[in-house]
């Protein structure tokens, strides 16, 4: 965790340190068992690759929660979040490693409240955008 | 959105895929789901996404009954935001979006009440998987004091079986 970062000390076109990750098959299940999403594409190799799938892929709302944390690590539990919209371009697999990324857009103000908008992925081992988002945190 | 023709098998192309009986779903609601944010539950969360803020270990395992949790909390009842059943969608179904609105803190505790409904449907002729359609479902989730602490829309793209396919 970084120290807590206070809105005044935030860029508009920071760029938050990317960090890997690796979504192994066992957290994928365990995230499933949490979340109780037993949805086949997502621990079934027969029924991914029915789909055309190269395997089980990580769930969309793992990858979402990935991308909550990165962005809470990377403010130090500053800030509430208030939003996060991310789109699902491309499968992630269990047990490859992804590398997930942001950058800060925007800081405003509105109607009395201090704002941050975020860009945020995930990319895959070759580099690829494997999701795409926007985020944007409430400072007091 | 396109205007709806009714035809879906051995259609051209270019022909909507949207059915009079897609239009007519798209608005209504489903029954509310009544679940509670158990701390156990949080707990496995966190485990299963290898949790390392101490602020948050501290308030799942803390002594406070009611410590505001992170908003990722609510995946945890994400098998209540069921999709609702609309007639005529073809095919597979994948994730294409997600868009979470936190509008008040959640606690472990919190009885939340979420109230499905059918937000819009699209549809998409010559995209990566093909002419297929989009479905936006909604959730509303309220807690026990009857405050909506989040709004969260998924969008489903459906298409053909066998097509190929590029998102979660």
């Amino acid at each position: 965790m970084n120290a807590p970062r206070t809105y005044a000390e935030i860029r508009e076109g920071e760029e938050l340190p990317p960090q890997e990750r690796l979504p192994t098959h066992r957290k994928v299940l365990m995230f499933i068992g949490a979340s109780w999403q037993w949805v086949p594409q997502f621990h079934e190799q027969a029924t991914a690759e029915r789909m055309g799938l190269e395997g089980p892929i990580v769930p969309g709302p793992a990858r979402m929660a990935f991308l909550e944390q990165f962005l809470r690590r990377w403010l130090g539990g500053a800030g509430t979040l208030k939003r996060i919209h991310i789109t699902h371009r491309r499968p992630d697999y269990h047990d490859r490693p992804i590398t997930i990324g942001g950058m800060v857009t925007r800081k405003y103000e509105e109607e009395g409240g201090k704002l941050v908008d975020f860009e945020l992925w995930i990319e895959n081992q070759a580099g690829l955008p494997s999701v795409r988002g926007n985020a944007t945190v409430a400072f007091d | 959105m396109s205007e709806p023709t009714g035809a879906r098998d051995g259609q051209a192309a270019d022909e909507s895929l949207i059915t009079p009986a897609m239009q007519a779903a798209i608005g209504s609601e489903g029954e509310p789901v009544r679940v509670e944010i158990s701390r156990e539950i949080v707990r496995r969360m966190a485990e299963a996404l290898d949790e390392d803020d101490p602020a948050i270990l501290a308030a799942i395992d803390g002594d406070d009954p009611h410590p505001v949790v992170p908003s990722y909390a609510l995946i945890c009842i994400l098998s209540h935001m069921s999709e609702m059943r609309v007639p005529d969608v073809p095919g597979h179904g994948l994730m294409a979006a997600d868009d979470w609105t936190y509008l008040n803190p959640v606690r472990v505790g919190d009885r939340i009440t979420v109230r499905p409904r059918v937000a819009d449907i699209q549809e998409r002729i010559g995209g990566r998987v093909g002419h297929s359609l989009f479905v936006r479902h909604e959730w509303i989730c309220e807690n026990q004091a009857g405050v909506e602490i989040a709004r969260v829309r998924r969008t489903i793209a459906h298409y053909p079986e066998r097509d190929p396919a590029g998102s979660a």
